[in-house]
């Protein structure tokens, strides 16, 4: 069976994290964990350590306090499940 | 209909009109367009010419819920383009104190007309006083200057608002309009002048991005809705208007400069109007209505030998302190009649070592000419 | 990797002073996607905000014609701006004590007037910026820095009383439900008259330690759980709706816009063309 899926990427900008883990939390599919290290100004930045699990539904980028999650939707790739 | 062609209607004629409404006309002369108050006795007559009047010049008049709201909406319209004003009585002055502060912050021109009553508090609604001296100076909290002129005429009163107006925009300050219940209430003859043949000082408005807020003494404005994302706040700022409140520098050079660009400029703002100073031993000083006796009582003093001289203050704020001082030396007494309990005479006292009297009246109704020569007279015979 | 909506930010200022995982950030953040998506140029925008946290939200981040103005008073600051510039969109955001406390006056009589201003009350439920005092939207019995023993009051519904007030547009969502409230505030914008959504949001700092939630995310979790839909509450008994947020449009309205009748008034002294 094929079907098409987004091509998602997602990003968090370092630099603007406050570690605060709403996105962590609220991510249904549990696309994001808590790094290891500490970002320059002392938080805990997420890591989306499982980003074939991403449905792309916006609500980490849009729930983001600090505009630091940037989710990419690219153009539609197919994939064979 | 354009502003031009109602104020050619006006041109030349000669009208028998209140305080309130002369002021009224002189805004419109000076180009107000827009006005939020809130009704009070005995300012509701500029209110109301307004109301009716604005529309036809394409200005705006709103009444609002109160008089912060008042305030507010006319400093909100003055950033959007607007020149602005509002006019209120003692109680509504007192709510507007903090954003009368945001005004000198801010830099915003407007004019704020206070119609005095008798206070404290409710005091004598309906009646005139001149008790709000010190409030149009002070009112607000923190370091600020003020500038502020109060006419004795009804003429005066239309002529004074267009320097008001003008004084606003050339110093980027807000100015207090002082009125008092008599002034604004009494009906004379007033006469309109040609509307080019009047100075009116154009808002130094810059459609460049400058820093609006520092960088010289008088910066120039912007208008909101041009492009120039500004940033405008009365939190201490930069001289690009972002805020920096934990700089003690920031705020000492900002404070300095709103305080020298009228300070520096105090002999030019100072207006007044001097009689018989010549030859004079004794000097009045007075201002707005109770000028309009006492200037009867030199009269009459003079008649009976007293070589009395008279200075009339029209700029209350800044102090005319230059010439007060000059003149001090030349007496031996300062008779300063008001309706109050000495509050300008209390400021006289800072720059003279000659004695300073207060020649006070309160409650709602003005001195006779006959109680301020009493009092001066049987003062100066005590020598 | 930037985000590319950093372009409407003041971006020499970010990070934002917010307290990590205050809700303020995400009203800021979903603002800007609607200011993108709604396609409206920045130049035609001015903010108008009062003192508080959540003034800060476009002041300073928000880079437009900014007027900052006193604790209460941006309604009727933003009163001037709408009657002089009425073509512009002028956004007013601030918080429960500012919008509803000091400032409830300007704010009733602006949706009785239908003026054409957008207002995002942000109610995170205490005086946060102070540190946590009590405000007119803190629940009964809550315990704040100034109601000890917990608070005596009861809570103004400010959603409802704007409504009631007359404006013609007014909604309320929470910071959880970020597609909602994405577009209300494009409603909002778009609608001509007075627009208003109260936005229940979190203050981890100054109100959640105060209820039993540390984190932002816990009073996320509450938004989340507790959250009815308007529609459905017809019928329920005001205790079943206890601790509850009610979401939803609370009205939309055709009325008309207080600067237009002003304009209508002007027109009647247009000259008649010789
Ligand atoms: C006239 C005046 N009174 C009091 C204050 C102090 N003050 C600053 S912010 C604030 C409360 C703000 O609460 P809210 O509007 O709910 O904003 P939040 O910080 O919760 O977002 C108060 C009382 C002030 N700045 N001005
Ligand atoms: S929601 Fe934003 S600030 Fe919070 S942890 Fe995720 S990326 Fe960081
Ligand atoms: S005190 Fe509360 S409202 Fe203010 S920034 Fe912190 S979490 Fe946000
Ligand atoms: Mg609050």
């Amino acid at each position: 069976m094929i079907r098409e899926k987004d091509k998602i990427e997602i990003y968090i900008d370092e630099g603007l994290c406050k570690g605060c883990d709403i996105c962590i939390e609220l991510c249904r599919p549990g696309v994001f964990v808590k790094s290891e290290k500490l970002n320059s100004r002392g938080y805990y930045v997420p890591v989306p350590a499982s980003m074939n699990k991403c449905t792309g539904c916006m609500i980490c980028e849009l729930i983001c306090p600090e505009l630091a999650v940037i989710i990419k939707k690219n153009e539609l790739v197919k994939e064979v499940v | 209909m354009t502003r031009e062609n109602y104020l050619s209607k006006l041109k030349n004629r000669t009208l028998f009109i209140q305080g309130d409404e002369a002021a009224a006309y002189g805004a419109l002369y000076a180009g107000c367009n827009f006005f939020a108050g809130y009704p009070i006795t005995p300012a509701s007559e500029v209110a109301e010419l307004m109301a009716k009047e604005l529309p036809k010049v394409d200005g705006y008049y709103i009444q609002m819920e109160d008089e912060i709201a008042s305030i507010g909406a006319m400093i909100g319209a003055a950033w959007s383009g607007g020149k602005s004003m509002t006019a209120t009585s003692g109680p509504g002055f007192s709510l507007m104190q903090e954003n009368i502060g945001y005004a000198c912050m801010t830099e915003t021109p407007c004019v704020i007309v206070n119609v005095q009553r008798s206070g404290p508090s409710t005091g004598q609604a309906t009646l005139a006083a001149q008790g709000d001296m010190l409030q149009a100076r002070w009112g607000t909290h923190g370091d600020h200057e003020m500038i502020a002129l109060s006419p004795s005429s009804v003429q005066e009163s239309f002529d004074l608002m267009l320097e008001a107006f003008n004084l606003s925009e050339k110093y980027r300050n807000p100015v207090i309009f002082l009125l008092d219940g008599e002034v604004g209430h009494i009906r004379e003859k007033v006469v309109f002048p040609d509307i080019n043949e009047v100075n009116i000082h154009p808002r130094n408005i810059s459609k460049e991005k400058v820093d609006v807020f520092g960088g010289m003494r008088i910066p120039p404005m912007i208008e909101f809705g041009q492009g120039h994302r500004i940033h405008v706040t009365g939190s201490t700022h930069k001289s690009n208007g972002m805020r920096d409140v934990v700089s003690q520098e920031a705020h000492d050079k900002l404070i300095r400069r709103l305080n020298d660009k009228i300070e520096s400029n105090r002999d030019e703002i100072s207006k007044y109007e001097l009689h018989f100073t010549d030859d004079m031993e004794y000097l009045v000083v007075s201002y707005g209505a109770s000028a309009r006796p006492s200037m009867g009582a030199v009269l009459k003093l003079r008649e009976k030998g007293y070589k009395v001289g008279f200075l009339r203050l029209i700029t209350i704020w800044p102090f005319s302190s230059t010439i007060v001082k000059e003149l001090g030396k030349k007496v031996k007494n300062i008779f300063v009649p008001e309706m109050n309990l000495g509050q300008i005479s209390r400021e006289i006292e800072r720059f003279v070592s000659c004695a300073v009297h207060p020649v006070s009246k309160i409650g709602g109704v003005a001195h006779t000419i006959n109680e301020i020569v009493y009092e001066i007279e049987s003062e100066v015979k005590k020598y | 990797m930037k985000n590319e909506l950093l372009k409407y930010l003041r971006t020499d200022i970010l990070p934002t002073e917010f307290c990590s995982g205050c809700g303020c950030g995400t009203v800021l953040n979903i603002f800007c996607h609607v200011v993108d998506e709604l396609k409206i140029n920045p130049d035609d925008i001015i903010m108008v905000t009062g003192i508080g946290c959540s003034s800060w939200i476009p002041s300073p981040y928000f880079s437009a014609d900014t007027l900052h103005t006193t604790h209460g008073r941006a309604i009727a600051f933003a009163t001037g701006v709408k009657v002089m510039k009425p073509d512009k969109h002028v956004i007013v955001i601030a918080g429960d004590g500012d919008l509803a406390g000091i400032g409830g006056n300007h704010l009733i009589h602006a949706a009785r007037r239908n003026i054409g201003l957008t207002v995002f009350l942000v109610n995170n439920y205490i005086y946060g910026m102070t540190g946590g005092q009590v405000s007119p939207t803190t629940p009964s019995n809550v315990p704040t820095t100034t109601t000890p023993y917990g608070n005596t009051e009861p809570a103004f519904k400010i959603a409802e009383l704007v409504s009631a007030a007359g404006a013609s547009y007014v909604a309320r969502w929470t910071t959880y439900q970020v597609f909602h409230l994405k577009k209300a505030m494009k409603d909002a914008i778009l609608n001509k008259g007075f627009s208003f959504i109260e936005i229940c949001s979190q203050c981890p700092t100054s109100y959640g330690k105060r209820v039993g939630m540390r984190e932002g995310i816990d009073q996320l979790k509450d938004f989340r759980d507790n959250s009815i839909d308007l529609k459905k509450t017809a019928g329920m008994k005001d205790e079943e709706l206890e601790n509850k947020f009610i979401v939803g449009k609370f009205a939309e309205r055709n009325r008309t816009e207080f600067t237009e009748n002003l304009r209508n008034i002007n027109r009647k002294f247009d000259e008649v063309p010789v």
